[in-house]
């Protein structure tokens, strides 16, 4: 499953790297950099936090390397020409980001329950199938996370639109599940949200 | 102090109200990672609103059930609810939240992180009970020497290090705080309600939000954010230098700083008098002195000084200088704190970019 995913996702090590390892790898096309980013980086952190760096190509080979060892999903062999793309877009020669500036009464809304509506009263026991059938590949039996992130004891879970429109839309290797009723997504936040860390 | 007497102290403190629409600078929207606008820091204490958020990994849910378990070499483990900590006496400081990192843009040579400039840092009065009267209770067995401090900051895959906190016993019983209220409201979970830990006059990093474990051990934590992240050099290094482990130590006290709140870097100001207003502090010691130079740095004026000094607190600073003459004019800002420690005119370089405190240089325009 793991290996289907980053097949379908990012684009395949032998392309990257050349068939022989003495050949310099070709360089990543913008699509290709925008497929990597969704399947190692925004699976965990938005993008914001690695468009605002600015650093040399040793130091972005450097922060690769220490993001797989956090679990980024990344092979060996396209570190280097990750690393080569990245520093192409961000190094220490680019203007720096200037942060947008946002409504603090909407960031302090971020971190508040939303009302459950129509994903209310949901079946913890359906939910549990549910979640093992569909979601526990990548997010783990007990989800706490795997290929997909950590979904025990968390904030998002008291969102539930949010959720339901993430999920229902897919974000980076997590496909589309335009399928779940809001009565199933109601199901799984009964499940998850009885999950103790 | 007992609790109430927070909303006494800030009442006392001049306030003015805040005109401008209450913004905040994003540097990330998930984890969350935002900055307090420079032009806040011209007061004592910055709004909850206003407040920058840090966020390590990804923000756990409201529980105002969570508990706080205390173990390891303890003769009593307890198990805390916030009702719990409630009956312990209740203490309120006033103190200086920075990020480790704050400032972390304006080294060069860049290192990777947050780009945090100015804004990753605020002042609010924190209200809660002394780790050591809970630790007390516990019963402190010997050997112990360090505090692990966990929270509910749970990484998001199984490989990813957990943002766990480790300090050392004899800066934890006397300043350390279990906090429940920020500026007199209940702590909000954006700041790592319902417990989080504040540590006056310490980097952020220590400043564990949604607390739930207190371990008692004779030994520093063993993760990573413990033994390879947040350290910097024990001596000074050439800015680019590769730095090996063992020459890496904590990142604690924060040194002394201070920031120009207004005029803004940019500003069109007009001839004549100017008045500076900024905020400054050190996690050493109280302030003594904060000047400021209008001449790149040939003469310094010394400033005002509003609030009470103490270590790991701010207190706001105002002068007035000239602008003699249309064109450039670059004001600069010093601090000296009661120990004699001076803001130095360049930070130190680390490899982490952290405790960034150079001079505040801000280049305006004479009308």
């Amino acid at each position: 499953m793991r290996a289907l995913l980053l097949t379908a996702a990012v684009v395949s090590t032998t392309a990257l790297a050349g068939p022989d390892a003495g050949v310099p790898a070709a360089a990543l096309t913008e699509v290709q950099v925008t497929q990597a980013l969704g399947a190692s980086c925004t699976p965990c952190h938005a993008v914001e936090l690695v468009e605002q760096q600015r650093i040399t190509q040793p130091q972005w080979l450097k922060t690769l390397k220490k993001m797989k060892t956090f679990g980024a999903l990344v092979d060996d062999a396209q570190l280097e020409p990750l690393a080569a793309a990245l520093a192409a877009k961000w190094n220490p020669s680019v203007p720096d980001v200037v942060p947008p500036r946002v409504k603090a009464s909407e960031v302090h809304a971020q971190f508040r329950p939303l009302p459950d509506g129509p994903f209310a009263k949901g079946d913890a026991k359906r939910g549990e199938a549910l979640f093992q059938a569909r979601c526990a590949v990548c997010h783990g039996p007990a989800a706490t996370g795997l290929i997909g992130v950590n979904l025990v004891d968390r904030l998002l879970l008291y969102r539930a639109a949010e959720v339901a429109a993430t999920v229902r839309s897919g974000r980076g290797v997590m496909p589309p599940a335009p399928d779940l009723t809001d009565a199933n997504f109601a199901d799984l936040l009964a499940w998850l949200r009885s999950r103790k860390p | 102090m007992q609790g109430g007497a927070a909303l006494a102290l800030t009442s006392l403190w001049p306030r003015s109200p805040w005109a401008a629409p209450a913004e905040l600078l994003a540097h990330s929207p998930r984890p969350q990672q935002l900055a307090t606008p420079l032009e806040a820091f011209d007061r004592l204490l910055t709004p909850n609103d206003l407040f920058f958020i840090r966020s390590h990994l990804t923000t756990p849910a409201m529980d105002p059930t969570r508990r706080v378990t205390v173990g390891g070499l303890v003769s009593t483990p307890l198990e805390l609810t916030v009702k719990a900590l409630g009956a312990f006496p209740q203490v309120t400081v006033t103190a200086v939240l920075q990020c480790a990192g704050n400032g972390r843009a304006l080294f060069k040579p860049r290192m990777p992180g947050v780009q945090w400039v100015y804004g990753a840092m605020g002042q609010a009065t924190w209200t809660g009970v002394r780790l050591g009267d809970v630790l007390a209770k516990a019963g402190v067995k010997p050997g112990a020497a360090h505090v692990h401090l966990k929270g509910a900051d749970a990484p998001p895959r199984p490989q990813t290090p957990p943002f766990f906190r480790s300090i050392p016993l004899e800066k934890a019983l006397p300043d350390t705080l279990l906090c429940t209220r920020m500026n007199g409201e209940p702590l909000p979970l954006e700041h790592g309600g319902p417990v989080r830990v504040v540590v006056p006059g310490w980097a952020g990093d220590h400043w564990l939000k949604w607390l739930t474990h207190i371990e008692l051990a004779a030994d520093e934590l063993d993760t990573f954010f413990v033994k390879t992240g947040y350290r910097v050099p024990s001596e000074p290094v050439a800015p680019g230098a590769a730095v090996p482990p063992e020459k890496m130590i904590p990142v604690t006290v924060m040194p002394v700083k201070s920031v120009i709140a207004r005029p803004l870097e940019g500003a069109t100001v007009k001839r004549g008098p100017l008045e500076v207003v900024g905020v400054a502090f050190s996690g050493f010691a109280g302030i003594a002195k904060v000047e400021v130079s209008a001449d790149g740095g040939a003469t310094w004026l010394p400033a005002s000084l509003e609030g009470e000094a103490g270590m790991g607190r701010w207190q706001v600073f105002r002068a007035k200088v000239k602008a003699e003459s249309a064109g450039e004019l670059t004001l600069l800002s010093r601090a000296t704190d009661a120990k004699g420690n001076v803001q130095p005119q360049e930070a130190a370089w680390n490899p982490a970019g952290y405790h960034w405190n150079a001079w505040h240089r801000v280049p305006v325009k004479v009308a």
